[in-house]
C-alpha cells in the first residue's frame, strides 16, 4: 500500500498554505500532530560573537611569537578547567572603550554551571555582511530550501500549537526563510514590544466600554459573511493572495483570543496610573512575579522583555521556537554607572573589540542562564522539565579578524567568516568543543561529523551545523539531503 | 470625431479581451464603476464591477490606517486608539503588528512583506476604540453629533429599526468610512445585526450595535486594504 510520507503530507500543506500563517488549521496530519514539541531559543550574537574571546579564548603563552599582534589574553585572564574542555575569559575594565564606564566579567561562573550541555561546534562562514550573515546562520546557507531553523522546528513541532515560532530579533535574525514548501503556520511571527505585545492577542479585552464578546462576534460574523463577501471590492479583488491570508489570519485570530493569552503572556502588574491593568479589566501572567524577579530591568531592557516573553510562550505551549536579539542601541545606567548593551552590539568590536566582546557575552550568557533555570523548574510531562526538551542556539553573524595592533589591549576589529557557535541543550553533546583553535592564528578547524574528532584540515560549513542542530532536535529532515551530524546529538 | 472613434474602439477592445467570468456579477459588461445596474425588476441594485487581473491590493499599514480612521471618524489621529489609555497603538503597541516600521530600536527599516497572524487583532482594536469614542460622543451631545446622532433611541433601544433615520446612519458611516453610499443589501444586514443584538436582551442594545456597525466597517477588506 502506498502511503504518503511525511515530507509529502508537509509539502500539501505548503502548498495549500504557502505565503501566510494559518493558525491551527490543518495541522494535524500524521505525526506532526503525535510528536510531542521539543523547542528551540535562538539567541542572536548580534554583530559577531566572536568564540576566542569566550570558550575557545588563548593564552598569550600559547600564541608562540605572534602572541602581541594575536587577539589573546594575559594567561591569567583565562580559565581552564579540569573537567571539561571549554574556557573562560574574565575581564575587569575601567572603560569599554570610549565610554567610560567600569565593568567586569565571569564567564567562568557560566561553564562550570552549563558546562554538562554545553557545546562548541567550530565552522567558517561565506558572508561578512551582517545581514546576510545573519540570515545563513539560521539558514545554514539555504541548506534546506531557504528554511530557517526556527521555521524547520515550527513546522515540525508546531502543528498544534497557537504561534508555533515568534521571532523578536531585527535585520537577518528577523528575515523569513524562502522554502514555499513551509506550511504556513510555520512562519515567525514578528514581534516589536515583547511586553505590550499580549495586547494584540485580543481583539476586545482591556478596552474599555466595549459590547460584549457575543454581540462582537455577530458584527464579525456579518463582516466576514456578508460585507466582505458581497462588497465590490472584495470580488473585484476576489483572488487575491493578501486578501486571502487576511481571511485566514482573521479566522484563527479568535482562536488566539480563546486561549486568553492576552493574561498568559502579559509580565505587567498592575500599575495604577502607568499600568492600570485592573481599570481595564486585564490581568497579569501567572507567573508575572516570578518572571520579574528573574528580570528585573524588563522596563528598561529590551533583552530582558524577549526572555520573559520566550519563556512565557515556550511555558504556555505557545510556540516552538523563538527568538531574541540584543539591538544596536546603547543601554546604559548612569547611577551608578553601567553599561548594558553598548552601541552596535557584538559590533562595537570595530572600536573596541575586547570590551565589546566581554560586555556582550556576559550579558547574552547572562539571559540564557536565567532562562535555563526557569526552563528547569517547569515539568513537561512525567518528570521531565521543559529544559530536558530545549535548546538555546547562540546565533552569531561571524567572527572577527584574530589580529590586533602589537601588544594592544584596546583595538579594533573587522568580521571575519572564521568563528563558530555554541550551543546549550541537554539535546546534544555536551561539555565537548567539536574542532578546535589553532592557538597562533586564532583560526578555528573542524571536525569528523561522525566521530567528532579534530581535523587540523576542514573547516566545518554552515548547512552542516544547520543539519547537526535541526538533528540533535529531532525534527525529520527526509527529502532535505543534510548531512548526518552525528557528533553534535548526545549519545 | 477622432477621439470618439479611438475611445470606442478602445472599448470593443476591452470587451472582447475580457472573459466572461471577469465581468460583474450581473453578466453585464458595463465598466463605469459608478453605474448602478439594476436587477431583478429594479428592486436591487448593486453597483457593477469588473474582476481584476492583477489582484494587486496592499495592507494600509499603521499610520494610514490611524489617519484614516481619524478622518472617517472625525477624531483627532491621537484620539483613535490608546491601550491603556496612555501608549498610542498605531506609533507604539501595534506598530509592527500594523505594518509599521521601527528602525532606532528594532532595526526594522522595512515593513514586513506580509500582515502577520494578530494583525487583524490589532486593527479591531484600534477600530473598535475609535468607534466607541466617536459613538460615546454622537450619543452624548447629538448636536455635534457626526455619525450616530439621529438614531431614534427609546430606553437603550433602537425604536424602530426600519425607521429612515437609521438608513441614513448607516449611509454616513458608509460615505465617511468608505467614500461610497451604502448598497440596500448592506444596509439590510445593518439592520439584521441589530435585531440579532436586540435578541440577546441585554441592556444598551443601540449603543453597541452603533460601535459594533462603525466596527465591522472600518474592519472590512474594504476599508483596511487598497
Amino acid at each position: 500500500m502506498n502511503q504518503l510520507n511525511r515530507r509529502q503530507l508537509l509539502k500539501g500543506i505548503g502548498a495549500a498554505s504557502i505565503g501566510g500563517a494559518s493558525l491551527l488549521t490543518g495541522r494535524t496530519v500524521g505525526a506532526q500532530a503525535a510528536k510531542k514539541p521539543k523547542f528551540l531559543i535562538v539567541i542572536a550574537g548580534a554583530g559577531g560573537a566572536s568564540l576566542i574571546d569566550s570558550f575557545l579564548a588563548i593564552r598569550a603563552s600559547e600564541a608562540g611569537a605572534g602572541a602581541a599582534e594575536l587577539n589573546c589574553f594575559a594567561d591569567a585572564e583565562v580559565e581552564s578547567f579540569t573537567d571539561s574542555p571549554f574556557r573562560a575569559v574574565n575581564l575587569r575594565r575601567n572603560a569599554v572603550g570610549a565610554i567610560p564606564i567600569p565593568y567586569r566579567t565571569d564567564q567562568s561562573s557560566f561553564v562550570r554551571k552549563h558546562k554538562d550541555d554545553l557545546m562548541v561546534v567550530t565552522q567558517t562562514g561565506t558572508s561578512v555582511n551582517h545581514t546576510v550573515a545573519q540570515k545563513r546562520s539560521l539558514t545554514g546557507n539555504d541548506a534546506w530550501n531557504g528554511r530557517t531553523l526556527q521555521e524547520a522546528v515550527a513546522a515540525e513541532y508546531g502543528g498544534a500549537l497557537a504561534l508555533p515560532n515568534v521571532n523578536m530579533a531585527a535585520g537577518g535574525y528577523l528575515e523569513p526563510g524562502v522554502d514555499r514548501e513551509l506550511p504556513g503556520f510555520a512562519v515567525g511571527e514578528p514581534v516589536a514590544r515583547p511586553d505590550f505585545w499580549p495586547l494584540s492577542l485580543d481583539g476586545s479585552r482591556g478596552l474599555k466600554g466595549m459590547p460584549s464578546d457575543a454581540r462582537l462576534e455577530l458584527a464579525r460574523r456579518m463582516r466576514n459573511e456578508k460585507l466582505d463577501v458581497e462588497s465590490t471590492f472584495a470580488r473585484t479583488f476576489d483572488g487575491s493572495e493578501r486578501l486571502a491570508r487576511w481571511r485566514r489570519q482573521r479566522g484563527d485570530a479568535s482562536k488566539l483570543e480563546m486561549q486568553d493569552l492576552i493574561t498568559k503572556l502579559n509580565p505587567y502588574p498592575n500599575v495604577p496610573g502607568s499600568i492600570p491593568l485592573e481599570e481595564y479589566g486585564l490581568s497579569e501572567s501567572p507567573d508575572g512575579a516570578a518572571l520579574r524577579a528573574a528580570f528585573p530591568r524588563f522596563t528598561e531592557d529590551p533583552l530582558e522583555a524577549q526572555a520573559m516573553l520566550a519563556f512565557l510562550l515556550i511555558k504556555n505551549r505557545v510556540s516552538a521556537a523563538v527568538t531574541i536579539s540584543p539591538s544596536f542601541n546603547v543601554l546604559l545606567n548612569t547611577s551608578p554607572p553601567s553599561l548594558t548593551n553598548p552601541p552596535l552590539a557584538f559590533d562595537f568590536s570595530h572600536q573596541s573589540h575586547r570590551d565589546a566582546q566581554a560586555v556582550m557575552w556576559q550579558r547574552i550568557l547572562g539571559i540564557a542562564d536565567r532562562l535555563v533555570e526557569l526552563l528547569k523548574a517547569e515539568e513537561f510531562e512525567a518528570g521531565e522539565s521543559l529544559w530536558d526538551r530545549s535548546m538555546i542556539y547562540f546565533a552569531s553573524d561571524f567572527g572577527r579578524t584574530k589580529r590586533r595592533p602589537t601588544n594592544s589591549e584596546t583595538f579594533g576589529t573587522s568580521h571575519n567568516l572564521n568563528n563558530g557557535y555554541a550551543i546549550l541543550s541537554p539535546l546534544v553533546n555536551g561539555n565537548t568543543v567539536l574542532g578546535g583553535v589553532d592557538p597562533t592564528t586564532g583560526l578555528t578547524y573542524g571536525f569528523d561529523p561522525q566521530t567528532g574528532a579534530p581535523d587540523t584540515g576542514r573547516n566545518m560549513t554552515e548547512k552542516e551545523i544547520y543539519s547537526g542542530i535541526l538533528h540533535a532536535l529531532d525534527v525529520d529532515t527526509s527529502g532535505a539531503n543534510l548531512p548526518d551530524m552525528r557528533a553534535m546529538r548526545r549519545s | 470625431m477622432f477621439r470618439k472613434t479611438h475611445a470606442l474602439l478602445l472599448l470593443t477592445t476591452l470587451c472582447f479581451g475580457c472573459p466572461s467570468s471577469e465581468l460583474g456579477s450581473d453578466g453585464e459588461s458595463s465598466r463605469d464603476a459608478g453605474v448602478d445596474a439594476t436587477r431583478d425588476g429594479g428592486s436591487t441594485t448593486e453597483p457593477a464591477f469588473l474582476a481584476s487581473e492583477k489582484k494587486s491590493v496592499r495592507f494600509k499599514r499603521n499610520r494610514r490606517l490611524q489617519n484614516d480612521f481619524a478622518e472617517a471618524l472625525a477624531l483627532e489621529p491621537s484620539e483613535v486608539c490608546e491601550e491603556l489609555g496612555t501608549y498610542s497603538c498605531a506609533d507604539a503597541i501595534h506598530r509592527i503588528t500594523l505594518g509599521g516600521v521601527e528602525a532606532y530600536i528594532q532595526g526594522l527599516n522595512e515593513p514586513l512583506p506580509f500582515t502577520s497572524v494578530t494583525s487583524p487583532l490589532a486593527a479591531e482594536r484600534m477600530a473598535l476604540h475609535a468607534c466607541r469614542e466617536r459613538v460615546t460622543r454622537d450619543f452624548e451631545s447629538t448636536e455635534d453629533a457626526r455619525i450616530f446622532g439621529a438614531l431614534p433611541i427609546a430606553n437603550g433601544n433602537l425604536s424602530d429599526v426600519e425607521d429612515e433615520r437609521v438608513a441614513a446612519t448607516i449611509q454616513r458611516l458608509y460615505q465617511r468610512a468608505l467614500l461610497r453610499n451604502p448598497t440596500p443589501s448592506e444596509v439590510d444586514h445593518h439592520r439584521q445585526l441589530y435585531r440579532d443584538i436586540e435578541a440577546d436582551g441585554q441592556p444598551n442594545a443601540a449603543r453597541d450595535w452603533a460601535v459594533l456597525s462603525c466596527h465591522a466597517v472600518l474592519t472590512s477588506m474594504e476599508s483596511l486594504f487598497y
